[in-house]
């Protein structure tokens, strides 16, 4: 019986273990004895491996399965965020302590899908994922835009979005800085950024609903909250050896309604804050520029307008640069007001050999030795104001006065066979420019839409030389080692210009009108002869009407064309007048074959304007040995055909931005100048060629790898020239091209705070004179690395740069640069102190580069100095 | 000296106890190209739509919040479009108009696992909804499945939810009793959970040691438990009939045609 009793108790007891509800408790503790809440409790059976039960612990650190039905025995998991797991095989219904460990590495960030892209496009706008590209070891805009596929900094300074420039420079959605986007770049600093858009089709207070502007680029930059609304910024303060300085104070306070921002800047680092290129900007976007724009984008500068010492950028001996810029702009609702000023000033040292070889049968080569000093002031001040008047009236108003003093001071020897002669080559040029200009939108209906522009624009340009010798100057017939002259050039110009906009369906149909009163006059006075004195008047009266018809088909195929007549009445104040009539067609057909990949092919048939310059009555000294003879030239219908074809393939999401561009321009008769060369003199005239032709191709790519941390971009200009010219009465054929490629790679390391870029630039240019068989060949190839990071808490900011140059010249031997660089930066609360070092190696000595220059006339070889290194200790102040 | 051992233990497990998790969640509808071909454009980029959500988990206070990001809105939308045909006698105006409202995508969850306690707050239908309910009892039934998600080890899951189907992917490589929305109940965060209709993914996890303060909802007025909800609409919907109507104002008839899509 008690057998049969145990018997029992024994079966029941196995029995109970199998189909018996369990209730096992405990506790979760961790080393010390404290309970931890919120640990994961399941229990795996351990015969079959199946999950039965799944709870946390509580406040206690206390658990309970609650009854559950469950096989003995079983495998208790329990596992935490924040302890080592613990698998425990439980074979009775028992209190169980568990103590835990603490963990030792927690895991930071972990995307579970490659779906977070860098780059988004959403609609017309481009939007990049900052946290994924950058990684804390940027310091100001252009380190933050360099690391952004698709947008590049090219050498002028200005921001491109697949290799066009931006159109607008946008701060928190205003516009600001104007196309002065190196200020930007040099002074937003990468903590100030909150965000940066590319909008493709950005719509300003100029853009009327249903007639909206297309394919103006924006890039937005979206400014973090604590530098908005209060008065912030920072002085820089550097100095070093052999008293290289540089001082930079940046004010600026960015609100909604107001933004003003307030540079100053002194210093002999060759650091320019406003770059000619700006000057140039500045003054290609007023007045007459504007109202003759037809789209282009290359512009040509009179090589009257400008010394040529501003071009120069390290190819000098010492520079000092002091400059202030003062941006501000007010916004209320439907106004904007904003105002723009900058004085520059510039004194530099250049010096060069150079190997001179004038083109002809006669001429012997020149050796020439050639110091300048320049000294240059300018000042520009442009006001804007804009007002949407309602929703289908809009206003603009822009006024400027720039003004200038440069002055160029050459020394120089020429040494010709074994004659040697000095020479002091002195220009001293002042310049006025102002001008008023408004325009005008009006709606009239849903399908029409008026567009007036009225502008005024009056330009004073004085210009003196002086030559003296150490002989007398006998290539101008003078008996006498001295010389002076004056030029005075002036001009005004008034214009008024109607577009009148139709839209229908799928299509639009443009009607221009324009007028426009041109009037120049050039005085020049010397006391060599009279055939120099003189003055003339030209005045240009321009009558033009024009008819677009774009259209699209499917929304992926677009066409546009149009015709434009213009008549033009010239007339020189020596001669008759003359009617010139023009018809000049264009069009422009692009197609979206598909999302990524666009192409498009335009033709344009341009005219070729007439300057005073082309058209004096006497005769003109250019330098010690140049003389512009009067003009032979009639002004005549000229007309050119430009050929522009362009491919963009971009695949955003994979991070590809491409563009191939191909340009011809054809001039099959243009203004040349024809030439006569002596040893001492060269005489040039103003003539016509049947030969002028230009060929460019653009390639640009970038890509971003996903799978590795690195992206590409590569770069590549070319070039081909070719013209037709008369030298010694001969004609002459000069070929020239041009190549440049740029290749780099860069890396995207996010975690260690470390960067590395490498890259090759390539130049090649080739010049030539098929006619006297002269051939000058350059090339430059120069190797980078650049490395950076953050180190001890992210406080210090280390970088290194070097670069190696190898030149190769036709005929005149220069060694290699090595040039060395880095940058310490310990970064305080508010301060910061750095230690700054530039071509380190080549401090003492002045370093030379070697250039080549070419035109019709003549090729020189060169040999200039270039910067050289300094080591800088400084500090910064954050306020 | 064993003062600062002391310390310094005493301070390891505070310190490792406070970890934040951030989860980015993708919801998106699943719809067949059957179904998204007979739906009108308007609906179609509603239904193509994809809507992201921010979990914050705060591992110390044993809260969360599931709220959709910045650029995760309701839909609101009008639209009209005007077709001209000219006929030999007389010209025929057509103007459509559309007009699509969506309110599903804004919505937040907070949740406490000490206190057991969930609040939110959604739209159903047009219907804005304040809940206050316990965490779900999910019953998962937790299979041998498992697969791997760009490198976690994920199992799967099931559940039978007042009468839904849910299949639920989730790792015990991130310990953490959570999942986007209302979802949680297992042994690891769910990375990806959905019916054969919708579906939810976790894009992107991140843990920090930052302390994230999460804080509770305050509401006022009725509120719901899912529960309730969930009877309310399958109430309405099942009141629901395709119909016609049309109305005629002056020479202008308007003609109104509801459709009801059923996935």
């Amino acid at each position: 019986m008690s057998k049969s009793i145990i018997c029992f108790i024994f079966i029941l007891g196995l029995f109970s273990q199998i189909i018996h509800a369990q209730n096992i408790k405990g506790k979760v503790l961790d080393k010390i004895g404290n309970p931890i809440e919120l640990v994961n409790i399941q229990i795996i059976e351990k015969n079959t491996q199946k999950s039965v039960f799944f709870s946390q612990t509580d406040n206690f650190g206390n658990f309970d399965t609650k009854n559950k039905n469950f096989k003995l025995p079983i495998i208790l998991r329990v596992t935490h965020l924040s302890f080592e797991s613990k698998e425990i095989e439980i074979n009775a219904n028992n209190f169980i302590e568990i103590i835990l460990e603490n963990k030792e590495a927690t895991i930071e960030e972990i995307v579970i899908k490659g779906k977070v892209f860098d780059v988004v496009e959403r609609n017309d706008t481009i939007k990049y994922n900052l946290k994924k590209l950058l990684n804390g070891s940027e310091n100001n805009l252009k380190d933050v835009i360099k690391k952004l596929p698709g947008l590049t900094i090219d050498e002028a300074g200005k921001i491109r979005y697949n290799g066009k420039k931006i159109d607008h420079l946008l701060l928190d959605g205003d516009d600001f800085y104007n196309d002065q986007h190196q200020i930007a770049t040099e002074n937003i600093t990468s903590e100030m950024i909150a965000k940066i858009d590319v909008l493709k089709n950005y719509q300003d207070l100029s853009s009327i609903k249903g007639f909206e502007n297309k394919g103006v680029t924006a890039l937005n930059i979206g400014l973090n909250e604590n530098f908005k609304n209060k008065i912030k910024g920072s002085i820089d303060a550097e100095g070093g050896y052999d008293e290289k300085y540089k001082l930079h104070s940046n004010i600026y306070n960015f609100n909604k309604k107001v933004k003003f921002n307030l540079i100053t800047d002194a210093n002999n680092i060759n650091y320019n804050v406003f770059t000619i290129n700006d000057f140039i900007g500045i003054r290609k976007n007023l007045g007459l520029k504007v109202f003759n724009n037809n789209g282009s984008n290359s512009e040509i500068i009179q090589e009257e307008e400008l010394p040529q010492f501003l071009f120069s950028n390290d190819l000098i001996k010492n520079k000092d640069v002091k400059n202030y810029t003062f941006n501000i702009s007010s916004k209320a609702k439907s106004k904007k007001y904003d105002f723009f000023s900058v004085l520059n000033k510039i004194k530099q040292v250049e010096n060069k050999n150079i190997d001179q070889y004038f083109f002809g049968e006669f001429s012997p080569k020149i050796l020439k030795n050639e110091s300048n000093l320049g000294n240059s002031l300018f000042n520009a001040n442009v006001f804007n104001f804009e007002n949407k008047i309602s929703e289908n009236k809009y206003l603009k108003l822009n006024s400027y006065l720039i003004a200038g003093v440069d002055s160029q001071k050459t020394n120089l020897s020429n040494q010709i066979n074994a004659d040697i002669l000095l020479f002091n080559n002195n220009i001293e040029n002042k310049k006025i420019k102002f001008g008023i200009n408004s325009s005008y939108k009006y709606k009239i209906s849903n399908k029409l839409l008026f567009d007036a522009f009225i502008f005024n624009d009056i330009n004073f340009n004085n210009n003196n030389l002086s030559i003296n010798s150490n002989e007398n100057l006998l290539q101008f017939t003078l008996n006498e080692t001295n010389l002076n002259q004056k030029t005075n050039y002036q001009s005004i110009s008034y214009g008024i210009k109607g577009k009148t906009t139709l839209k229908l369906k799928n299509s639009n149909f443009i009607l221009n009108v324009k007028s426009l009163y041109h009037s120049e006059s050039l005085k020049n006075k010397n006391f060599i002869s009279q055939s120099y004195s003189f003055k003339n008047n030209f005045l240009t009266n321009e009558n033009n009407i024009s008819l677009v018809f774009n259209s699209k088909i499917k929304n992926t195929f677009r066409y546009s064309t149009g015709i434009e007549v213009a008549n033009l009445s010239l007339s020189l104040s020596n001669r008759t007048k003359n009617n010139l009539f023009y018809i000049l067609p264009n069009f422009d057909l692009s197609s979206e074959i598909n999302k990524n990949l666009k192409i498009s092919f335009s033709y344009n048939a341009l005219k070729s304007d007439f300057s005073i310059y082309n058209l004096t009555s006497g005769k003109m000294i250019n330098d010690y040995r140049t003389i512009l003879s009067n003009s032979n030239l009639d002004t005549q219908k000229l007309l050119y055909n430009s050929y522009q074809f362009n491919l963009t393939y971009s695949k955003v999401s994979s991070n590809i931005f491409s563009v191939i561009n191909f340009t011809i321009n054809d001039l099959p008769k243009s203004i040349n100048k024809s030439f006569i060369n002596t040893n001492t003199l060269t005489t040039e005239t103003y003539g016509l060629t049947d030969l002028n032709k230009s060929l460019y191709l653009i390639l640009i790519g970038e890509k971003k790898f996903t799978s590795i941390p690195f992206g590409i971009n590569i770069e590549s200009l070319n070039s081909k020239i070719t013209q037709k010219t008369i030298i010694n009465s001969l004609e002459n054929l000069n070929i020239s091209y041009q190549n440049k490629v740029n290749f780099e790679i860069k890396s995207y390391f996010k975690n260690n705070n470390f960067n590395i870029y490498n890259g090759i630039e390539f130049l090649y240019s080739k010049s030539i004179n098929d006619t006297n068989k002269n051939i000058n060949k350059f090339s430059q190839f120069s190797p980078f690395t650049k490395i950076n990071g953050l180190i001890v808490n992210d406080k210090l900011f280390w970088q290194l740069k070097s670069s190696l140059h190898h030149y190769n010249t036709t005929s005149t031997t220069v060694k290699n640069i090595f040039d060395f660089g880095f940058n310490l930066k310990y970064n305080l609360d508010k301060y910061s102190v750095f230690l700054v070092g530039n071509n380190i190696f080549n401090i003492n000595s002045n370093n030379t580069k070697n250039s080549i220059n070419y035109n019709q006339v003549y090729a020189e070889e060169i040999v200039m100095s270039s910067f050289s290194g300094y080591i800088n200790l400084g500090i910064n102040f954050t306020f | 000296m064993k003062k600062i051992i002391i310390y310094l233990i005493l301070i390891i497990p505070f310190i490792s106890n406070s970890q934040t998790i951030e989860v980015k969640y993708r919801e998106n509808r699943i719809v067949t190209p059957e179904n998204l071909s007979k739906m009108p454009e308007e609906v179609k980029k509603v239904a193509l739509k994809k809507n992201y959500y921010n979990l914050t988990f705060n591992s110390k206070e044993g809260t969360s919040l599931y709220v959709n990001d910045s650029l995760t809105k309701n839909i609101d939308s009008n639209n009209e479009s005007e077709e001209k045909n000219d006929r030999e006698d007389y010209v025929e105006i057509k103007i459509q108009k559309s007009q699509v409202t969506y309110k599903n995508a804004e919505k937040y969850y907070y949740k406490n696992l000490k206190e057991n306690l969930m609040l939110f707050e959604f739209f159903n239908g047009d219907q804005l909804f304040n809940g206050k309910d316990s965490l779900q009892n999910w019953e998962w039934n937790i299979t041998d499945e498992k697969k791997n998600i760009e490198g976690y080890l994920c199992k799967k899951a099931t559940s039978n939810w007042l009468g839904y189907q849910f299949t639920a992917w989730f790792t015990e490589d991130i310990a953490i009793n959570l999942g986007p929305e209302k979802f949680d109940g297992l042994p690891g965060l769910i990375l990806y959970v959905g019916t054969p209709y919708y579906e939810f993914c976790a894009e992107r996890v991140k843990m920090t040691k930052n302390k994230v303060a999460i804080e509770k909802p305050a509401f006022t007025g009725k509120t719901y438990t899912l529960n309730e909800i969930n009877k309310i609409m399958t109430r309405k919907i099942n009141n629901l009939k395709p119909s016609i109507t049309t109305e005629q104002d002056g020479n202008k008839t308007t003609t109104k045609e509801t459709v009801i899509i059923k996935q």
